[in-house]
């Protein structure tokens, strides 16, 4: 199966491979925040409801809350972004990932936005 | 997220250049202004550090006092002593109300001996307006015009920023300024203020105050000759590397709601004049009080500190994490105050070579605040920030850079460990 991609209304991405999530936040995010020099992740096994506020990520400017796009359980964290939180900007989908979940409501995925809605949303939002 | 585009809102002369040159636009009381360019706040940063940068400041405020009344008028409105300032010298100076907080923070520029140039914030522009045309009412032969839609004005900071204004200058017509000094000169062609002025600490850097048709030319030749733009972002974050105050932070009232005094803040001090020619002026009484607690909170005598209750320190986090307005500060279990203003900047590699300043070519990055607490606390060598749940070892820095020359030398906690 491949991996499919969701987006949120608040700019993160989860990659879904069979019930393990990879959670990040969008390329146009970054746009918007600019670099990232520090982030804050939450400890693995921490359960997340749908929205909870689940990571911080922190631009020279400002902090913003990640939330977790569906409900799940926390069994992993990008580590290397302690050394290199400009990843989260750079390589969002790849080295910039945060953390990785276990969905336990995959039926949640159906609220979230594909690529093309994402990118709609992200245009009307200016 | 704001989309400024939508609002009615002030743009200056300069905003579709910046817009051109992929500048990420904020709202800044109510004006639409670059936060960034494309190379971001830490590169625009670093890059006034090591050459300069340019910074369009055109939103700020304007005043032009005139009249025989003019001195008089200032010594009373303002803290500084205004006497003291000969045609083509200026002073960094406040506005005070009678509690001794600041109104607003201002430069004062007197161009001749009855004609002063006012600049103060943005975000202040009519609140000070109104405030000063009342004060006004209580002087003879003095007025007070706001004219600052007539101007334009930009910043140019950092050791290449005399270089660049020279090669844009008729030869051997470019003044020598010592600091705070300003000239009338010619640059391609149009009439000029050149001020050596600035708010990024830079030993080097000038302000150019001209009028808004003029502008384009200037912004491009410099543009050509090197200047690097550089946004609000980093406007910001160089003047909290030099802990210089910014009003509604360090300056203004506390996140409470309570006056924030004007002698909390170091560089404040040195705006206010208990001259003996300066006589009468707002809230003279107040900070006269402010002084005298600050100078027994100076030799840890807290006896008068009812007087100062806070002053304002600096901090460099020791531990991950980014401090911001409005986190609180605590000593062990206490809450003894909050951070005014914080975020993460980045500093140069050094070496010093035969008393210079020289670079190693990298960069590091650490996270900075400024923050008002108790005064008695003052002393403290590591306090504890809280950022969101967690609690921060932060150490109290008696300053982040030394002025060495040809680069501001930054020193960090560890060399006080």
């Amino acid at each position: 199966m491949s991996k499919i991609i969701k987006y949120t209304e608040t700019y993160e991405y989860i990659s879904v491979d069979n019930e393990i999530g990879t959670v990040g936040i969008a390329e146009e995010a970054s746009d918007k925040m600019g670099d990232i020099y520090y982030v804050e992740l939450p400890e693995v096994g921490k359960k997340f409801a749908k929205g909870d506020e689940a990571a911080v990520v922190e631009s020279a400017k400002s902090a913003a809350d990640v939330f977790c796009p569906v409900g799940g359980e926390v069994i992993e964290v990008n580590s290397n972004l302690e050394s290199n939180p400009e990843f989260v900007s750079k390589n969002p989908l790849t080295d910039g990932w945060l953390f990785k979940i276990k969905i336990t409501e995959m039926d949640e995925l159906e609220s979230l936005m594909d690529y093309e809605e994402f990118k709609k949303h992200v245009h009307e939002e200016g | 997220m704001d989309t400024p585009e939508n609002k009615e809102a002030n743009k200056t002369k300069l905003y579709d250049n910046h817009k051109n040159l992929g500048a990420k636009i904020i709202d800044f009381s109510n004006w639409l202004m670059p936060l960034n360019y494309s190379k971001g706040i830490i590169q625009e940063h670093l890059d006034t550090r090591k050459n300069n940068g340019l910074f369009d400041i055109s939103h700020m405020a304007t005043f032009k006092i005139t009249g025989a009344g003019a001195i008089p008028f200032l010594q009373y409105a303002l803290t500084n002593n205004s006497a003291s300032l000969k045609a083509g010298e200026s002073q960094y100076s406040i506005i005070s109300d009678s509690h001794g907080s600041a109104i607003d923070d201002v430069y004062l520029y007197c161009c001749e001996k009855d004609e002063f140039l006012l600049i103060a914030n943005s975000s202040n522009r009519s609140g000070d307006f109104i405030y000063l045309k009342d004060v006004e009412g209580l002087f003879n032969d003095v007025e007070i015009n706001d004219i600052s839609e007539e101007t334009s004005m930009l910043s140019l900071q950092g050791p290449d920023s005399g270089d660049i204004l020279i090669s844009l200058t008729p030869p051997g017509d470019f003044p020598l300024l010592e600091k705070n000094r300003f000239a009338r000169v010619n640059i391609l062609g149009a009439d000029a203020f050149l001020a050596r002025t600035g708010y990024t600490g830079e030993l080097t850097g000038y302000e150019i105050i001209t009028k808004k048709d003029n502008i384009f030319k200037l912004w491009e030749s410099l543009i050509e000759k090197g200047a690097n733009p550089a946004g609000l972002g980093a406007r910001d974050s160089l003047r909290l590397e030099s802990m210089l105050p910014l009003y509604g932070h360090e300056l203004g009232k506390d996140p409470d709601g309570n006056d924030i005094p004007i002698f909390s803040s170091p560089s404040s001090r040195i705006a206010v004049s208990f001259s003996e020619d300066k006589g009468e002026f707002v809230g003279k009484k107040n900070l006269k009080k402010q002084y005298r607690a600050l100078g027994k909170i100076m030799k840890k005598d807290y006896s008068d500190s009812e007087d100062l209750p806070e002053v304002i320190i600096a901090l460099e986090l020791m531990d991950k994490g980014i401090a911001r307005h409005n986190d609180r500060v605590f000593l062990e279990n206490d809450m003894i105050g909050y951070v005014t203003s914080g975020t993460i900047v980045p500093y140069w590699d050094m070496e010093i070579v035969d008393g210079k300043t020289k670079l190693k070519g990298t960069f590091n990055l650490r996270s900075i605040a400024l923050a008002l607490i108790n005064s008695d606390k003052c002393y403290s060598n590591i306090v504890e920030v809280k950022i969101r749940e967690n609690k921060k070892k932060a150490f109290v820095m008696p300053y982040f850079l030394k002025k060495m020359s040809p680069y501001l030398y930054p020193v960090t906690h560890k060399s006080f460990l």
